[in-house]
């Protein structure tokens, strides 16, 4: 189940809540996890059985790591969730890979890939491993540690969520209309970023990458490119608004996963502003362990490549991806050795472009799958194209969304949050009015998204067209 | 101080909650309250109905697929929702929502796609045709509102890629050919076209007759009526926009009337299935699909009589045709006694059977340029 859909909004959300608050304070886990649970089978029937698997396995690893303290015990805990991952997720991936590299003929199994499952092994390792360095208690109560895996708000498009981080929230959790009121803003805008921004988004793009980029003017590919890249950022982070916002509706304060990244002047800050748990993540879990920066240059190299071939692959099972974190393992390096120096020194607008254009490019390799495909979009984009500079189809293209391309850049910085901000100093104290503003906002975009949510259900079928 | 201020910020949450809450559950409860339906007009499709929870079906995910689906449908104020998104989309300065371009003066003009393979195999089709039978052939393509009324196109793109189309036809037609364009834009600022659908109007049927007639009808020979002034077309069908000037349908009768007609629709069996005593069907003025007043709408083979002309005798037309026939029609019938009007897309028998029966010498091809581009039917005219 999304977020985005009449099923979640009108029938799902409003059911959960009222249980939920007619639960007794002791019940509420569980009534969560029941939620979580039929959430999770809504979108996939058989595999809830393997989220089930998954959270007595390691409830029981959790035990083991913490009578017996043996590091042989995470190693294997951690094996298992890595063994699940890989082989609903790659599996296929290696067979394909092996199949290329030995002209051999291994059939692929074609699973299809289990909904969220990158996030939640990634959510239960963090546990055993910071059970096993004592930064979190033992979960002996198996309805709250399934509550933690299976948590919906944050289940299927992240935030990773260390248990660290909610753990008193996780067995008593306090509930005011402060917390309830603000997940509603919060949520809402998301939902507002998702259907309003990155659909229409993705309605550009897909119209462009459709096209034969040989013969693609290019105004076009950066148009369609630019669409992308607002498209990514307001479907994830809105995504992570959605479950930071749920997430306090049922008393839980989940980290932030995006300090509007687009803003920043270096791909080093890019990546602590863009999906902020998974770079932590994997900065906990295995750049630190690899001895991070502490034993030379050399080795920090490999540190930062091997991380990034990882996070690559995170996002899908496919070779762009691994290619799309060396990438920025390249850049990376770059700007530790000596890019860092430079731009800091130029004026911030060069750092900006400079940041935005290695993005952009980024985004190619990300959504391409296919490696002919990038380079001839990258060649696009750069005037490697028989289709000119720009034709009357990218004008139209361009005026057609203007409105809503403004909306976006605006959107991804942090302007409309200082703004209304503002407004609500100015206001101070009539809190009545305060609450009608944003109350009436809230109710506004709710209907207006309905409306993209059902409009894109809208199908005139077209027999009649004759 | 610092209590009261939380107290007082309290209410601000409180009514942000309250607002939230009281909007999802209207809806549920409304979706609760309000029976379902299972057709939708301005679709023109059947809409997904509560599905039956089978054991396999939940296990296998098809259940929670056509729920999902269901509840879409079945929304309430669906239409209304809709009708909302078109209102955000001009505010946000949009000029086309994928289906269709806003065009200027409430003009709607659906986007189209052109396939120049499948067009060029048409023309290859028909030409196969005129060569095989040896009656005397006309092809007559009528362009798309964007290709007439391009002044008021948002953009120029549907426009440009029609006329590369319409060359396709001239270059490889090897029959006459009635090429519309000219003829219809002399008389742009007409109302030749509907705002709210593809088709043209009765009046845009009437230029195209008077181009094609050697008996140069006139408009002052007809009487003229306006038989709806609430025609809401398929363009608005793929917008719903709230503010929008509906569709007049025009009748025209000569004033001269001599001849009566009886209008009799096959099935593709050559089963009659419907007798009329006119062109029109008075039925489909009550509902929303108007143009369906013309000739009863899309059916397999369509016979047009003359009263008083015996069958097989006489002077008889066949007319190979989309729906942008059906108000040309009731002009041409005029000059035949027997007019048989088939459509390749419900039609599945063999075309020189017709002929044959009704000793047909003239064949007239009438289609839009887009579906005459587009249709995969039209191959089995040589079947």
């Amino acid at each position: 189940m999304v977020f985005s859909s009449i099923t979640f909004l009108f029938y799902f959300l409003p059911a959960v809540l009222v249980l939920y608050f007619l639960a007794p304070c002791r019940m509420r886990n569980l009534v969560l996890l029941a939620g979580s649970l039929f959430f999770y089978a809504w979108g996939e029937p058989v595999y809830v059985i393997l989220m089930i698997v998954s959270i007595i396995l390691n409830y029981l690893a959790g035990i083991i790591i913490y009578k017996r303290s043996g590091k042989a015990f995470l190693a294997a805990g951690v094996c298992v969730n890595i063994l699940i991952l890989g082989f609903f997720k790659y599996a296929d991936f290696l067979i394909e890979t092996v199949n290329s590299v030995f002209s051999a003929d291994f059939s692929a199994m074609n699973l299809p890939l289990p909904i969220g499952i990158s996030f939640y092994t990634f959510q239960a390792m963090s546990y055993l491993v910071d059970l096993y360095r004592g930064d979190v208690r033992l979960q002996r109560n198996i309805i709250d540690f399934g509550t933690y895996i299976a948590l919906f708000p944050q289940l299927i498009a992240g935030p990773i969520v260390r248990l660290k981080s909610i753990e008193d929230r996780l067995h008593n959790r306090e509930h005011s209309w402060e917390m309830f009121g603000s997940g509603v803003k919060r949520f809402t805008a998301g939902l507002a970023k998702k259907v309003l921004i990155a659909n229409n988004m993705g309605i550009i793009w897909d119209s462009v990458s459709a096209g034969d980029m040989s013969s693609s003017p290019v105004f076009t590919a950066w148009i369609g490119i630019a669409a992308f890249t607002m498209q990514i950022y307001f479907d994830f982070s809105g995504y992570s608004d959605m479950a930071i916002g749920l997430g306090k509706m049922f008393g839980f304060e989940f980290p932030e996963n995006f300090r509007h990244p687009y803003m920043s002047v270096s791909i080093t800050e890019f990546w602590r502003r863009w999906h902020i748990s998974l770079g932590t993540w994997f900065k906990e879990y295995v750049y630190v362990p690899l001895g991070g920066n502490r034993k030379g240059t050399a080795r920090q190299i490999f540190n930062i490549l091997a991380v990034w071939a990882l996070t690559g692959l995170w996002h899908g099972a496919s070779w762009n991806f691994a290619l799309w974190g060396l990438y920025f393992a390249v850049i990376l390096i770059a700007e530790k050795l000596f890019l860092l120096n430079v731009l800091e020194r130029i004026p911030s607008v060069f750092s900006r472009i400079y940041t935005m254009v290695i993005v952009m490019i980024s985004w190619v390799i990300f959504s391409i799958e296919d490696i002919g495909g990038i380079v001839s979009y990258i060649g696009a984009m750069f005037g490697f194209t028989d289709g000119g500079l720009w034709d009357s189809a990218s004008v139209y293209l361009l005026s057609n969304n203007l409105i809503i391309f403004a909306a976006a850049v605006i959107g991804c910085t942090s302007l409309p949050a200082h703004l209304w901000g503002k407004l609500m100093r100015k206001i101070e104290y009539k809190y009545v009015l305060k609450g009608l503003a944003e109350g009436t906002g809230t109710g506004l975009i709710l209907l207006l998204s309905t409306a993209f949510i059902i409009a894109s259900t809208y199908n005139p079928f077209l027999y009649f067209r004759f | 101080m610092n209590n009261d201020k939380k107290k007082n910020d309290n209410i601000r949450y409180i009514i942000i909650s309250v607002f939230f809450i009281v909007t999802v559950l209207t809806f549920t409860v409304l979706s609760f309250i309000i029976s379902d339906s299972d057709f939708s007009e301005n679709e023109n499709r059947k809409l997904n109905l509560m599905p039956v929870p089978e054991a396999s079906a939940v296990i296998y995910g098809s259940f929670t697929k056509d729920f999902e689906k269901y509840v879409q449908d079945q929304f309430p104020g669906r239409d209304r929702f809709m009708s909302l998104k078109t209102t955000a989309e001009l505010a946000a300065g949009k000029k086309d929502n994928g289906l269709v371009y806003f065009g200027a003066d409430g003009y709607l003009f659906s986007v189209d796609s052109i396939d120049t393979d499948q067009l060029k195999e048409n023309i290859d089709s028909i030409n196969t045709f005129a060569g095989r039978c040896g009656a005397d052939i006309t092809l007559m393509v009528v362009p798309t509102a964007a290709g007439v009324l391009n002044e008021k196109l948002p953009v120029q793109i549907p426009y440009r890629e029609e006329e590369e189309a319409f060359d396709c036809v001239t270059e490889n037609g090897k029959i006459p050919i009635t090429d519309l364009r000219k003829v219809l834009r002399e008389k742009s600022d007409e109302y030749i076209y509907y705002r709210t659908d593809h088709h043209w109007t009765t009046l845009g049927a009437f230029y195209a007759y008077q181009y094609l007639s050697e008996k140069n009808p006139q408009k002052e020979d007809y009487s003229i009526t306006e038989v709806s002034d609430r025609f809401l077309g398929t363009n608005y069908s793929k917008a719903l926009m709230s503010s929008i000037q509906p569709d007049s349908i025009l009748r025209f009768d000569p004033k001269d009337a001599e001849n009566s007609f009886s209008v009799e629709i096959f099935d593709s069996a050559g089963k009659s299935i419907k007798r009329m005593d006119s062109f029109y069907d008075e039925e489909y003025l009550k509902v929303k699909d108007k143009y369906s007043y013309f000739l009863s709408g899309n059916n397999p083979v369509t016979v047009v009589k003359k009263n008083g002309a015996a069958e097989g005798e006489g002077n008889n037309l066949l007319v190979v045709k989309d729906s942008f026939a059906h108000c040309f029609i009731p002009f041409i019938a005029e000059e035949y006694d027997t007019v048989i009007a088939v459509d390749m897309r419900y039609y599945r028998n063999n075309l020189e059977d017709i002929m044959e029966k009704y000793g047909i010498d003239r064949v007239l091809f009438l289609y839009n340029i887009v579906n005459l581009s587009n249709d995969t039917n039209l191959v089995f005219i040589n079947r």
